[in-house]
């Protein structure tokens, strides 16, 4: 099976679906040359009322979408969440059979299956491009290996 | 059983998504489970396919692929946000859905109001809501929605109800 690198995101802090560090990160990465999809968790979809299980529902539309994205020609993927997910690499290395998680949280707290960890220097208060670029520095740095699993 | 779908089409910056939020945030408070989906959020992947440079057919099999995730998950009716400037493309995406029952809604604003929203909404320059609304008149030249709504003066959630009223008090009707 062909591993998939999959970079989640955790931001509270971003508005809009295709701004903020999500966005940057997934660009970047198609800029250096890996063909890449994106998932905003936000603003992919809403159900009222409210799944009672925000993880599995999470990890249900995951593996909804990347069949598809694969078939696009993904070979990577950002996944963007706001909500804190509880387990979140495990959650997504479930409904992604192969899946190779790196998850990024903009709290500076670092967790990862493929033993990555960083400091993203704090909070993303303002998310104005100077900042941005400097965070998803950060973040790529501290990956070194992302893509690549 | 049908799945009524209702469809809000218009240009970027009208309030597609805010208001679709709306609409399934009140519908689930009345006892309907509600989805929303916004189709622009499920082609996000680069480089771009050059047989399908727009992911219409990407977007329209995400569509498929996810809908089973929301009704499974109690969803009975499905909004869907996102943009199209031709009338083929309602039964792309419908056609990924079983027993889908479309209403396409079309939101409006004045010149005036829709680059008022731009600005303060996302903060963007005024060259990219201008640009915004010379898409919005290319809007105005489209004649397949089945309804027409401007929300000008109206916050989300009275926006919200103006459609479901002009759609008939959709998902019932």
């Amino acid at each position: 099976m062909i591993p998939v690198p999959v970079l989640w995101l955790h931001d509270p802090t971003a508005g809009e679906g295709k701004s903020g560090i999500g966005w940057q990160l997934f660009t970047r990465s198609v800029e250096a040359g890996t063909p890449t999809a994106y998932i905003d968790l936000e603003f992919t979809g809403t159900l009222a009322p409210a799944a009672a299980d925000q993880g599995r529902f999470r990890a249900k539309v995951l593996a909804a979408l990347w069949p598809g994205y694969r078939d696009a020609g993904a070979r990577a993927m950002v996944v963007f969440s706001a909500l804190d997910v509880p387990d979140a690499a495990t959650r997504c290395a479930e409904a992604l059979p192969g899946a190779v998680v790196t998850v990024c949280r903009t709290d500076g707290i670092i967790g990862t299956d493929a033993d990555v960890s960083m400091d993203a220097g704090g909070p993303a208060e303002e998310q104005d491009d100077d900042r941005v670029d400097e965070i998803v520095d950060v973040f790529l740095a501290a990956a070194k290996s992302w893509p690549v699993p | 059983m049908t799945t009524p779908v209702l469809w809000l089409n218009g240009p970027s910056g009208v309030g597609k998504t805010t208001v679709g939020r709306e609409i399934v945030a009140a519908l689930g408070r009345s006892g309907t489970p509600s989805a929303l989906i916004d189709t622009d959020m499920l082609g996000l992947v680069r480089p771009s396919n050059p047989a399908d440079p727009e992911h219409h057919r990407l977007k329209a099999a995400h569509l498929g692929a996810l809908w089973p995730v929301y009704r499974a998950a109690g969803a009975r009716c499905l909004v869907l946000a996102g943009e199209f400037e031709d009338a083929a493309y309602p039964k792309l995406y419908a056609d990924r859905i079983p027993d889908a029952t479309v209403t396409v809604c079309r939101l409006r604003l004045d010149e005036t109001d829709h680059r008022s929203r731009i600005l303060e909404r996302n903060g963007k320059s005024v060259a990219w809501a201008d640009r915004l609304v010379a898409d919005g008149a290319q809007f105005e030249r489209t004649d397949f929605a089945d309804i027409v709504v401007d929300t000008g003066g109206l916050d989300p959630a009275a926006s919200a109800s103006r459609i479901l009223a002009a759609a008939g008090g959709w998902p019932l009707s």
